[in-house]
């Protein structure tokens, strides 16, 4: 426990602007504050399978010289002397980066990647890698417990999958481990967890952060986000973590400045959205909760548009493209055995049958994409923004095999269905919001836009919490 | 860096599975049957099985690309972005 007045949990759950401004006020000190977590990460993260490895003493060597430079008045932007961890597929210099899964348990890269130096340069302290799903799901995985760490448990119930791949990314930021994480997606692995721990959950447009030493699973497809307590949270983050990289050649060579002094006339923004999809797609029992969630959108007042995906079959498209670039990034583990000693059998036979795309295969795929990235364009001369549920269901159980059989679904479609693949196959930004609960699990809701609008999407997150306060809960405490 | 397998959206293989056991549409306007539909086929049981229904996804994936008619103007995306 800090010295400081503050309670842990107060700490423990506060947002990034609460925990900066008590820093600069002198009301805790970086290393109280580094300590608290780290601790808090060390003890409680095991108990969700969530830490990977803890950088606790590191973190104390950089929180001194954050209260070295805060004594003196020296204050860098909000991040400064803020805890964090990173999914233990981004790169820390000298310490082990897993990828998740055992053949790679020793490896060390001589680098950090992009996003860790420049949370550095910003002097945010990197207190310790997070779990996730091997090799970020590549391949296919049949159950949580494809990770190195064993399976993801959810903070909310711990019966329940903490969701993948960012697995470790969402449950220690619900938990109270650190006060916001970076996690990856290619296909709903910063949704996913974000979504089913409760937290608020930010995919960047393609390129606009650098994945240079981040794991390549598809290069086309692959980001790096963000997952924090709130929407206002995410931009603070993505704000220092954005922009051109050349390291990166996917970088988009676009900066990112998160402007929420700028305030948008949401009356003013089209907003294109399915009655179905918060009526009939989502379970039973999830769809009053998604049904309020949506009657507090539209008090918003937004022009809502009824509205529905283009008509293309996204779940092959994006399947073909993942496993193709992913055959090729890990031809040689899968060739060599190596692959053999991944813990999930399903992920095992799913990259081996991987290698046997064809280049037509993947180009039609990419064809495909074209027209589908197309489609969205014309569909984003109607509508400004597209909303979903995160997910239809709440997660699966983390102790067996996820159901093979899918449960039953209406015909019709709106923007939900093939919605994850659909915005990741044009790489489009978005961001997941904790929208209500049910059988005390978290549900969440998705903002997408074109490409660079995040600071859209963001107004439209930080408008839904100011009109609801579900991003503020937080799972039973448990102390230390 | 994939959300896999719960119940709320279909796995890609999951996906794949459902529609190569379905009827297959022409061009882009595939229908995916309900996510309710029963499994195409019986859990494999052995090692080896598990291996062969995976090369039977690839196939699946590849036979339903095969029949989606693109324009011959339509060059694959070299721009990852809408």
């Amino acid at each position: 426990m800090p010295k400081s007045k503050l309670d842990e949990t107060t700490v423990a759950f506060a947002s990034i602007s609460e925990l900066s401004a008590a820093l600069r006020t002198r009301q805790i000190s970086s290393v109280e504050l580094t300590k608290l977590f780290s601790k808090r990460l060390e003890e409680i993260g095991p108990q969700y399978n969530a830490l990977a490895l803890s950088l606790a003493k590191e973190g104390r060597k950089t929180a001194n010289d954050v209260d070295y430079d805060l004594k003196r008045k020296r204050f860098r932007g909000p991040l400064q002397g803020i805890p964090y961890a990173v999914k233990d597929l981004i790169a820390v210099e000298k310490y082990p980066t897993t990828w998740g899964a055992k053949p790679f348990a020793q490896q060390v890269f001589d680098y950090n990647a992009t996003v860790v130096n420049k949370l550095r340069k910003e002097q945010a302290v990197l207190i310790g890698k997070l779990s996730m799903v091997e090799l970020a799901g590549g391949g296919g995985y049949s159950s949580a417990a494809a990770s190195l760490q064993g399976p993801g448990l959810n903070p909310w119930n711990k019966l329940y999958w903490s969701g993948g791949s960012s697995s470790g990314s969402g449950a220690a930021v619900a938990a109270g481990l650190v006060p916001f994480a970076l996690g990856s997606e290619t296909s709903g692995s910063i949704m996913t967890p974000a979504s089913f721990c409760g937290v608020s959950g930010l995919r960047p447009t393609y390129g606009l952060v650098s994945r240079h030493g981040a794991m390549t699973l598809s290069w086309t497809l692959d980001k790096i986000g963000v997952l924090a307590r709130s929407a206002e949270d995410c931009g603070l983050v993505l704000h220092e973590i954005g922009g051109s990289d050349d390291q990166d050649s996917s970088s988009a060579r676009k900066s990112f400045w998160y402007t929420p002094q700028y305030r948008v006339d949401l009356r003013a923004v089209r907003v294109g959205y399915a009655e179905i999809d918060f009526s009939g797609w989502p379970d039973e029992p999830l769809r009053p909760a998604f049904q309020n969630a949506l009657a507090v959108f539209k008090s918003i007042g937004s022009r809502m548009i009824e509205t529905k995906l283009p008509d293309f079959p996204y779940a092959p498209v994006i399947g073909a493209i993942i496993d193709a670039e992913g055959a090729s990034v890990f031809e040689t583990f899968i060739r060599s055995g190596q692959v053999d000693q991944l813990a999930d059998q399903n992920q095992i036979d799913g990259l081996k049958a991987s290698l046997t795309y064809s280049a037509t295969d993947y180009l039609k795929a990419m064809r495909v994409r074209s027209q589908i990235q197309m489609a969205f364009r014309d569909l984003f001369l109607q509508v400004d923004v597209l909303i979903a549920p995160t997910r239809f269901s709440l997660p699966d159980r983390a102790d067996v095999p996820f159901p093979e059989t899918p449960p039953t679904r209406p015909d019709q479609k709106g923007v939900g269905a093939g919605f994850v693949q659909a915005t990741n196959l044009c790489g489009l930004p978005a961001l997941t919001v904790p929208c209500g609960f049910v059988n005390g699990l978290p549900i969440g809701l998705t903002i997408a836009a074109p490409p660079f609008m995040e600071n859209l999407i963001l107004a439209y997150g930080r408008e839904f919490q100011n009109r609801t306060d579900f991003h503020r809960q937080h799972p039973a405490p448990v102390s230390i | 860096m994939i959300a896999r397998r719960s119940s709320s959206l279909l796995t890609r293989r999951q996906w794949t599975a459902l529609v190569t056991a379905a009827p297959l549409a022409a061009q882009v306007t595939s229908k995916v049957p309900p996510q309710g539909a029963p499994a195409p086929a019986q859990a494999p049981a052995t090692p080896e099985q598990k291996l062969q229904k995976a090369y039977a996804d690839v196939r699946g994936v590849s036979e339903q690309l095969s029949k989606i008619e693109v324009p011959i103007d339509i060059e694959p995306a070299f721009v990852f972005r809408a």
